[in-house]
């Protein structure tokens, strides 16, 4: 319901803008629909210490709007809602403790995170030249998240180079939510939404990329980031099981656990290329590669091929495939491997300094594929007069769902759906 | 293999850059499919790939904030 009223203030706002603005304005407001869908199934949760249900659901409708002022101002505005129920966090609190709390335990299993970002665009045409100003903010239970960025844009005379330089920064706040038996002092019981300690996380991004037409058939992009995080880098409800040789044969709550630990810095800088090719009138190929690496020491490759074929002028087909893997990070081990040792009071304590059992972290292959559907006719689908000189247009349906298998068993797929209308 | 492809492909762009394609020769560069960019419902998977991969970015997705990822 809420929803709802959101999607209708939205509207509202964009109509009232519109009968604001010069009648003289050419160009066509957009507004985009997009509902997405995932699901995921696997047995390697890091909230149980690398084993154990990683079900997880999501549903997150997008709506997106794009305000042209005049020729060379335009507005932008992104909302999104994610509704998503984890049967992993349900387990935050699965050794059930005096310090647990019964806020967690129900709220946990499923959450909301809402999300927005607005965007101004200038161009300079006689220059060839453009910049975008965005600022962004999120919010879900445990994490507030605010963002800024601007990106400059630059393309030859002949249109034939582009270049963009562009730099973001996120600024989050994290309540630290542990698990139930690791919780010690009155702050970290959450017995009331704001009875945590909190911790932040900075990122800064710096972006460039260019690209090149080569051929009247063929065209190339290159595109880098340079990613700086600083703060938070671990997840306060995630468990990590030591080699417990002391307590072989305990129950689970006994052996020696503690909340990963990671360090407060990573350096993140992947370079990709994207390459399109148009192969005939009916098939186009759309070939992408990207090499990461970081300081945790994960590299990762990822190549993935999209093949629109056009079934007719208007309706496109495109099979999807995308391989991905990666090395561990230096600080992943699986459950019960991490090593542990014993104090002078016969305190179990890490040996190492950082660990994690989170298999987002480790080795593995990923296999993506699916199909995606899209009818754009050139006039749009339908459309509808609102007045003598405005009608809605309904410029497209698209439809893609993919499938994921990585190679530790982890299973999920996605469904999407967008559409939109200019006027 | 790979620092051999990058180099062919980093030279062949290089060399290729110097021929001109004209506006009216670009109806092929223009199709929508051949834009130089990810589909809009392509969005929502980099951002899971973002959570259920170590690794992110380089593809025009966001490279950070937040969470949503459990």
């Amino acid at each position: 319901m809420q929803l709802k009223h959101f999607m209708l203030a939205v509207l509202v706002l964009v109509f009232t803008n519109l009968k604001a603005q010069d009648d003289k304005v050419l160009n066509e407001k957009e507004v985009n629909f997009l509902f997405n869908y995932y699901q995921q199934d696997g047995d390697h949760s890091p909230v149980t210490g690398g084993k154990g249900t990683e079900k997880l659901e999501c549903i997150a409708p997008l709506i997106t709007v794009n305000i042209p002022v005049d020729t060379l101002n335009s507005f932008g505005m992104t909302v999104g809602v994610d509704y998503y129920s984890s049967a992993s966090c349900d387990n935050i609190d699965m050794f059930v403790s005096g310090a647990s709390s019964q806020y967690l335990s129900s709220a946990s299993r499923q959450d909301v995170r809402g999300h927005g970002d607005i965007h101004y665009t200038r161009t300079r045409p006689s220059k060839h030249v453009s910049g975008t100003t965005t600022f962004g903010y999120s919010q879900e239970f445990d994490v507030i998240s605010l963002s800024g960025g601007y990106k400059w844009q630059k393309a030859s005379k002949n249109q034939n180079r582009d270049f963009s330089v562009g730099g973001n920064i996120f600024y989050d706040t994290w309540k630290i939510i542990k698990p139930g038996e690791l919780r010690y002092e009155s702050t970290e019981f959450g017995n009331e939404e704001d009875n945590y300690n909190t911790d932040t996380r900075t990122t800064g991004t710096f972006s460039i990329s260019y690209a090149q037409v080569l051929t009247k058939k063929l065209q190339i992009l290159f595109s880098s980031d340079i990613v700086y995080q600083n703060g938070i880098l671990y997840t306060p409800f995630h468990r990590v099981f030591f080699n417990d040789f002391t307590c072989v044969d305990c129950e689970e709550e006994s052996k020696f656990h503690l909340i990963e630990n990671l360090p407060r810095t990573r350096l993140k800088i992947p370079i990709g290329i994207r390459a399109n090719y148009y192969i005939n009138d009916w098939l186009i190929s759309r070939l992408y590669y990207r090499y990461y690496s970081d300081d945790f020491g994960i590299k990762s490759h990822t190549v993935s091929i999209e093949l629109p074929i056009k079934i007719t002028r208007f309706f496109t087909v495109y099979p999807i495939y995308r391989f991905y893997t990666q090395t561990a990070s230096k600080y992943f081990k699986p459950y019960g491997e991490h090593e542990m040792q014993l104090d002078t009071n016969y305190v179990p304590q890490a040996i190492e300094q950082y660990y994690t059992s989170d298999y987002d972290l480790s080795e593995f292959v990923n296999h993506k594929f699916g199909l995606g559907l899209k009818y754009s006719p050139l006039y749009g689908i339908a459309q509808i007069d609102i007045s003598k000189e405005r009608k809605i247009v309904f410029k497209k349906i698209e439809f893609r769902t993919v499938f994921y298998r990585r190679s530790d068993g982890l299973k999920a797929f996605t469904i999407s759906f967008d559409t939109g209308f200019t006027f | 293999m790979i620092k051999k492809i990058l180099f062919i492909l980093t030279v062949s762009t290089l060399l290729a850059s110097c021929a001109t394609v004209q506006p009216y020769q670009k109806m092929y560069l223009n199709d929508e499919d051949m834009k130089l960019s990810s589909h809009g419902t392509e969005a929502f998977e980099t951002g899971i790939e973002g959570y259920r991969e170590g690794s992110a970015g380089a593809n025009g997705g966001k490279t950070g904030g937040g969470c949503g990822c459990n």
